[in-house]
């Protein structure tokens, strides 16, 4: 069975080619290059980061520094690997459309170790992305023998293996219990793994930075003890293993490398033997959870109950803007995906401030406090909304697809249409960069004039960006394509995040100048960038509504 | 009068002529059927009078408003059943009826008034409030029967109507259909269900390969084929069979 998985998805990759073959090679071609570019990034920066720590002469501190980032970096790839299993695993076990035909065949056992190895692979983007840069980062760095380098590499894949295997086993067993006792909503499975996946989050935000970066690595103040501070502060996350076998190839510890991956290799042994026992129950619990399908409890009449409803008006664009938030509320994955974007983009925000704050203030200017921070702080949240607009706003208009019988028919004008759902998204994600903002702005506590000037390039910001992604996922819609993160990473997709990336960045250096050099001028130059901009590219794409065709 | 006007309908698709230079008038009241095999083009003329796509050459008139020049009035003239009744996930058959009432500029009392009527008509009552992905195939077919009626059109366009209808709900389906043309109200049907056509059409055309080769009623056509007990299978075969 997994000889045909893996022919099915080698086909499958093949066929992809078969049509628009130069188009789609492109495409990947851009892809590879986004992905080389971040991963390049993430070199430099840790390159230059461990470059750094070696700078100063302390034996404590060329120690400890190293030993801090590598802990950093793989507690943060561990989340996000098991964030990125959760979801993946939960919707492809129990909601995947060809799972029937596997589950009614007498293989249907197989599913659970085929949608295993697809969350194996599916999550392993943080590996390629930030922590193979690293290993490259510490080999050039600290030298490291071809054998080390190796041995790192392996140690890291094995890791992710690890937390997928983690994740999917904790799934499992969720599910396993919800099916004990009778509980048989995938919602609520899957509000359970969400809350999981944030409570997770939250243990390592809290436990992770419970030591202060700068407070630790006073010179005069770092000893013998500070590696050992940060190895007990870290020894409760399993990426710590991973991080001493590195660290211990670093220094050259045999003996730390052997017994660390060791341990982690026991563990998994662990979660392959609990995995094995769920899996023989798999069958049982994947019906549970399909039953729900047939006893739904009547829903709730929203009209009746929920207060935001009524003040949405009973009129076309109402039922727009009523579909939309249903749509992108009630579904699983949609949900999902929200609190894990939400989560680290609350995550990184926080982790910008706390050490913008630490590392602004131990170097005592308030330049840094006042000017870099607001525009780091800007940067993180825009590339967070980002996201948000490539998962959700880019696709909206293609989603429509199968169900575009239903709007291409009405008496109702596209355009309305793409203004109803711009308004809708604009307003949502208006709101998140408010609240992300409000956590920095907060202890910052800047004076009036600078507070009103960030909210409105936030909100200038973010609002364009929304009509620069809604106009490029409608002027090149795609029916034939429901999946979201494909619609994500197709040419327009790409051609979306070089696109804000730019804005962004325009965006940043006119912030810069009006913070640092009081330059108000661009200010009114990023306003009226942002109008010309909205107002061409929804011409465009408006334009190019009034010839669409629903096939 | 005639209500729906096809002049002279040509659709294109890159090299491939879909549906080729139809013609058609269908007056109140009337229940037009049009009968074809798979991919004959009956799907390609519900889509260009519903304004879903757009003729390569001809025009469409719905009560007198071309689909094209003023798509809101004449899209409000019409009611659309398809044959595969997709709709956004995450949604009640009960949300459904509501947006759709809404998308047609329907007042809210008037679309609560009739959801709780028009449930009853299938025995969907008690069901409304699931999500629509979890109704069966004929559960969605009904509610989508329901959507096109809910704003009174005075058109309705049905592709493959009983498909995935259990026997009951396709007789009240189809006497729904009857009762509407008898009330005034127009029926274009597209199917290759000859059987359901020819029970109830008081006009059908048949097409194929994209040509409206024959249009007349049920009788006409029994005579024209030279064949009083012909059914519309042995008509089609005959019409057909020296284009």
């Amino acid at each position: 069975m997994f000889k045909e998985f893996l022919i099915y998805h080698y086909r499958k990759i093949r066929r992809y080619f078969d049509n628009n073959s130069r188009s789609k090679i492109l495409v990947s071609v851009l892809m590879l290059a986004v992905i080389f570019l971040i991963a390049l990034s993430v070199f430099e920066f840790s390159r230059r980061g461990l470059e750094f720590t070696q700078k100063e002469g302390d034996p404590f501190l060329l120690q400890a520094a190293p030993l801090y980032i590598y802990q950093i970096f793989l507690v943060i790839i561990g989340y996000l690997v098991f964030a990125s299993t959760m979801i993946f695993g939960l919707i492809n076990f129990f909601k995947g459309d060809r799972n029937y035909w596997i589950m009614a065949s007498p293989k249907y056992n197989s599913l659970a170790v085929i949608n295993l190895f697809k969350a194996m692979i599916d999550s392993s983007w943080p590996i390629i992305i930030l922590a193979v840069p690293l290993i490259f980062a510490v080999k050039s760095v600290f030298e490291l023998s071809i054998l080390s380098f190796f041995i790192a590499i392996f140690s890291l894949i094995f890791f992710s293996l690890f937390v997928s295997l983690f994740s999917i086993v904790l799934i499992l067993l969720i599910s396993a219990i919800f099916q004990k006792i009778k509980i048989n909503s995938f919602k609520y499975l899957a509000i359970s793994v969400g809350l999981i996946a944030f409570l997770f989050g939250a243990i390592i935000w809290v436990r992770a930075f419970s030591i202060s970066p700068q407070e630790l690595f006073q010179v005069d103040q770092v000893d013998a003890s500070t590696p050992e501070v940060i190895k007990s502060t870290f020894s409760v996350f399993p990426s710590h293993l991973s991080a001493m076998t590195i660290y211990g190839l670093q220094i050259e510890d045999v003996g730390s490398v052997i017994r660390n991956s060791s341990i982690l290799g026991s563990l998994f042994l662990f979660l392959v033997i609990a995995f094995i026992f769920l899996k023989s129950n798999f069958l049982k619990i994947w019906q549970s959870f399909q039953e729900q399908e047939f006893e739904a409890k009547p829903d709730r009449d929203l009209d009746k109950k929920r207060l935001l409803f009524k003040k949405i008006p009973n009129s076309p664009e109402g039922a727009i803007f009523r579909k939309e938030l249903l749509f992108n509320l009630r579904s699983p994955a949609n949900s999902l995906w929200l609190i894990f974007l939400m989560t680290l983009m609350l995550i990184q925000v926080g982790v910008v401030n706390l050490l913008g704050r630490h590392f602004g203030s131990a170097i005592g200017t308030g330049s840094v406090y006042e000017n870099v921070l607001p525009i780091l702080q800007l940067g993180v949240i825009l590339f967070f909304i980002n996201a948000f607009i490539l998962r959700f706003v880019f696709p909206s208009f293609s989603q429509e697809g199968d169900t575009s019988w239903i709007i291409g028919s009405a008496p109702i004008d596209l355009k309305r249409i793409f203004m109803t759902k711009y308004k809708f998204f604009s307003i949502a994600l208006t709101l998140l960069g408010l609240v992300a903002f409000s956590i920095y702005v907060i202890p910052l506590r800047p004076d009036y004039f600078n507070l009103l000037i960030s909210i409105v390039m936030i909100v200038t910001s973010i609002t364009t960006l929304t009509m620069i992604g809604l106009s490029l996922g409608t002027i090149f819609i795609n029916f034939e394509e429901n999946d979201p993160q494909k619609l994500s990473t197709s040419a327009p997709g790409i051609g979306f995040i070089l696109a804000s990336f730019t804005y962004i960045g325009v965006g940043a250096y006119s912030f810069h100048q009006i913070l640092s050099q009081r330059n108000y001028l661009f200010l009114f130059f990023f306003l009226a960038l942002s109008v010309l901009v909205c107002q061409l590219i929804k011409k465009i794409a408006t334009e190019s509504l009034d010839k669409l065709e629903f096939l | 009068m005639s209500v729906l006007k096809i002049k002279k309908l040509t659709k294109k698709f890159d090299n491939f002529t879909a549906v080729k230079d139809v013609s058609l008038e269908i007056g109140e009241g009337e229940f037009f059927s049009i009968i074809g095999p798979n991919g004959s083009g009956k799907t390609t003329i519900i889509k260009n009078i519903l304004g879903l796509i757009r003729p390569t050459r001809g025009e469409i008139l719905i009560d007198g408003d071309n689909i094209e020049k003023k798509p809101k009035k004449a899209k409000s003239n019409l009611g659309y059943i398809p044959d595969q009744p997709k709709i956004w996930s995450h949604i009640t058959g009960r949300e459904f009826l509501y947006f759709s009432g809404l998308l047609y500029g329907m007042k809210k009392e008037e679309i609560d008034q009739k959801i709780n009527e028009s449930l009853k008509t299938f025995n969907l009552s008690g069901i409304e409030d699931k999500y629509y992905e979890n109704y069966s195939r004929g559960n969605k077919q009904k509610f989508a029967i329901l959507a096109a009626f809910l704003h009174d059109p005075k058109i309705i366009l049905v592709d493959e109507p009983i498909v995935g209808l259990d026997p009951e709900s396709a007789e009240i389906a189809m006497s729904l259909l009857s009762e509407f043309t008898k009330k005034g109200g127009t029926v274009f049907m597209a199917t290759h269900t000859l059987p359901v056509a020819e029970e109830y059409s008081s006009k059908v055309g048949v097409l194929h390969k994209g040509k409206l080769v024959e249009v007349d009623s049920v009788e006409n056509l029994r005579k024209k084929s030279e064949n009083e007990q012909a059914s519309l299978l042995e008509i089609y075969h005959h019409f057909t069979k020296n284009v």
